[in-house]
């Protein structure tokens, strides 16, 4: 934020008086010195006549200088403190933890002791002793901002942690310290877990605003615009997050879907690349780089592509989905028959998987069991416009003209451009006319 | 993900609003404290004018005396290197006590300084409006940077017709109006409000400060003698005076020493 360093000081003394003072300066000391030997003299003479002069200090001004005081004047604790702070930046925990401790026996409400004690507690891992620290600093030093982020980022990193709570102590830090980018940044993820994406996407905004070259904070933006629906948006924040950090492989992998959803498959595959690039290790990122060669009717690809993600996460049906479709594809029915039931072992409410098990089992001749699978995908989702068609291919073999038709409509009106559908639904009208 | 679409002011909008409600109570605060800051600074100004002028200009005659004794010591025992270091000393010190008098006679006889609450009205409009942290960018702080420079000099003066034409030319003049939604000018707003936030605290330390200063401290006592119905300054000046009359006659016995020789 170097606008903010740069910030010309404000006309603090604009009357004059600097060059003079600085050569009055002697001068006005001794004639403090000569008005307190006055003032003594005075009271030294007539003491029983004068009543007693009023404090030079009032009760309210030495309150406040008490309260300077103790907030400056702790060299020893702060001593432990900052050492704490070498520590723990050395990377040895227990040590810091030790220093801050010390800190915290000469003086217990030291709030910077407790909140470093926190930051290191919660590098060990635990979370619950961290808030207690972050808490009690807060209660010594209530405008302490930063004690307030903290709070805030472990509440909501806190597994079942309470969100309303942490986006309280995010507002505080806020209020406290109006350009706390951070503290906008982490209340937008909340809002957004919350399901505020409006929210979400305003409090990003505000972050970016302060800090332009936050990779992040244009991550998260175009996540919140993606689920927005706003495809353009959140293309642009991605690869503006990419720009400013290309190292990463998420921004990658999402800006991959968002092509994908545009329609540009080549875009997507390379994007996906890039991400595997980056990180190996994605299976979702092999997924759905075999959907984007799907796409390009690149059906190696796809096979290897979903062998992969298999092999990173065996559980991830959608994987053996799509390598039953590769399969398919390659006139391996009872491979692919064997791939979707087991991505239905793994995830029973997969529509696709239903309804391409169900195409399958068509072509195999196992009407009942087509017309059973793709009744479930329509179920599912009933916008499935395949699943339509090969349940009204089904219900025509097994005779049942009506219901049939009814599918091949749906279908042709989910998808009036898919010859298929029209060249059945209009065959279909003729015959039973 | 379930995508709403609601129709309701966006959430910047609506935070917009509150946050200019909090700069407009700021900016009240902020005008007020740049008055008392300036009213503080301008009370010690003209105090140290008067304090120079009746109790200053004596101790710099002490201070020329003392310089002329410890000349003709050091005259008197030219190989006596601490003699020596000690003239060298008070001449110094009785230049920088002249230079100090003769620099507050130049700028010629300040009056008390007694703001007007018409002036201390002036004061604070223009620091509502003028005031640099209220800038948006660093060009505009400069200018308003310098206009709040004068209105401060202006305020110190007890020129009302000046403050009257700065605020009078400001209003005039086309400020920039930038729009580009309730983001960016919500970004504004928040920037302004620590803009002002970290300008209170450095006013509060800048008046902490100057209540720490010897001068404030004198001016104190000045101000708590009044009270009491003495003139602190006439009695230090008495004491100055009786110190004057019997470091001349010190330097006379020396002098006299000195013709003898």
């Amino acid at each position: 934020m170097s606008e903010d360093d740069n910030q010309v000081p404000s006309a603090l003394v604009a009357v004059g008086t600097k060059a003079l003072a600085v050569r009055s300066e002697t001068l006005i000391k001794r004639g403090l010195a000569l008005a307190n030997s006055l003032s003594q003299l005075e009271s030294g003479l007539g003491t029983d006549k004068l009543p007693q002069r009023p404090p030079k200090v009032s009760d309210e001004e030495a309150r406040k200088i008490l309260e300077r005081m103790k907030k400056t004047n702790r060299p020893y604790e702060m001593a432990h403190v900052n050492h704490g702070v070498a520590l723990e930046n050395k990377g040895d925990l227990d040590g810091a933890i030790a220093e801050f401790r010390a800190a915290l026996r000469m003086n217990p409400s030291l709030a910077e002791a407790h909140y470093n004690l926190g930051v290191a507690l919660s590098k060990k891992g635990d979370r619950d002793g961290a808030i207690g620290e972050f808490r009690t600093a807060i209660r010594s030093q209530p405008d302490h901002a930063t004690a307030h982020y903290a709070l805030g980022f472990a509440l909501h990193e806190r597994t079942g942690g309470d969100l309303k709570e942490a986006i309280a102590a995010y507002r505080t830090a806020i209020h406290l310290q109006p350009d706390y980018w951070k503290a906008y940044l982490r209340l937008g993820v909340a809002f957004y877990q919350e399901g505020d994406v409006d929210g979400a996407i305003a409090e990003y905004l505000i972050a970016i605003r302060f800090d332009p070259d936050d990779a992040l904070a244009h991550f998260l933006l175009g996540l919140a615009l993606y689920g927005k629906g706003n495809l353009d948006g959140a293309i642009e924040e991605f690869n503006t997050a990419i720009r400013l950090k290309p190292d990463q492989a998420d921004p990658h992998h999402r800006l991959g879907v968002a092509l994908a959803d545009k329609g540009d498959a080549d875009g997507a595959v390379a994007e996906y690349r890039e991400a595997l690039r980056l990180n190996p290790n994605l299976a979702e990122t092999h997924y759905n780089l075999s959907v984007a060669l799907g796409n390009k009717c690149d059906w190696e690809g796809v096979i290897a592509e979903c062998h992969e993600a298999m092999r990173l996460n065996p559980n991830l049906a959608e994987a053996h989905c799509g390598l039953g479709a590769g399969l398919a594809q390659k006139g391996d029915w009872d491979g692919a028959v064997a791939e979707y039931r087991e991505a239905l072992r793994l995830n029973p409410n997969l529509a696709v998987a239903h309804s391409n098990l169900g195409v399958a089992l068509a072509r195999k001749g196992d009407w009942d069991g087509a017309m059973a699978e793709c009744r479930e995908a329509v179920r599912l989702n009933p916008n499935n416009d395949g699943a339509h068609y090969f349940l009204g291919l089904a219900l025509e073999l097994k005779g049942r003209l009506r219901e049939a038709l009814q599918e091949y409509r749906t279908a042709h009106e989910l998808n009036p451009q898919n010859p298929d559908y029209r060249t059945a639904y209009e065959r279909f009208m003729k015959k039973t006319h | 993900m379930t995508t709403r679409i609601t129709h309701v002011a966006s959430p910047e909008a609506r935070e917009l609003e509150r946050k200019k409600a909090e700069l407009a109570s700021l900016e009240a605060r902020l005008a007020e404290r740049e008055l008392d800051l300036a009213t503080l600074q301008a009370e010690l100004h003209s105090f140290e004018g008067t304090y120079l002028r009746i109790v200053g200009s004596r101790l710099a005659e002490l201070d020329e005396i003392e310089a002329q004794i410890a000349e003709a010591g050091a005259r008197n025992k030219p190989k006596d290197r601490e003699a020596q270091e000690r003239a060298s000393q008070a001449r110094a010190q009785a230049q920088d006590s002249a230079q100090a008098v003769e620099a507050e006679q130049e700028t010629g006889k300040r009056e008390p300084f007694l703001p007007s609450e018409n002036l201390k009205k002036l004061y604070r409009e223009v620091a509502k409006r003028i005031h640099p942290d209220l800038a948006t960018d660093e060009s505009e702080r400069k200018g308003r940077h310098e206009l709040m420079t004068e209105a401060n000099r202006a305020y110190a003066e007890g020129d009302a017709a000046r403050l009257e034409a700065i605020l009078r030319d400001w209003e005039s003049s086309p400020e920039s109006v930038k729009g580009e939604g309730p983001g960016a000018e919500l970004v504004r707003v928040i920037r302004k409000i620590a803009q002002v936030e970290n300008r209170l605290k450095a006013i509060d330390a800048e008046i902490a400060r100057l209540e720490e200063s010897d001068l404030y401290r004198l001016k104190n006592q000045v101000d708590q003698a009044q009270k009491e119905g003495r003139d602190l300054l006439a009695e230090m000046a008495a004491r100055a005076d009786q110190q004057v009359v019997k470091a001349r006659g010190r330097l006379r016995s020396i002098k006299g020493q000195d013709a003898t020789l």
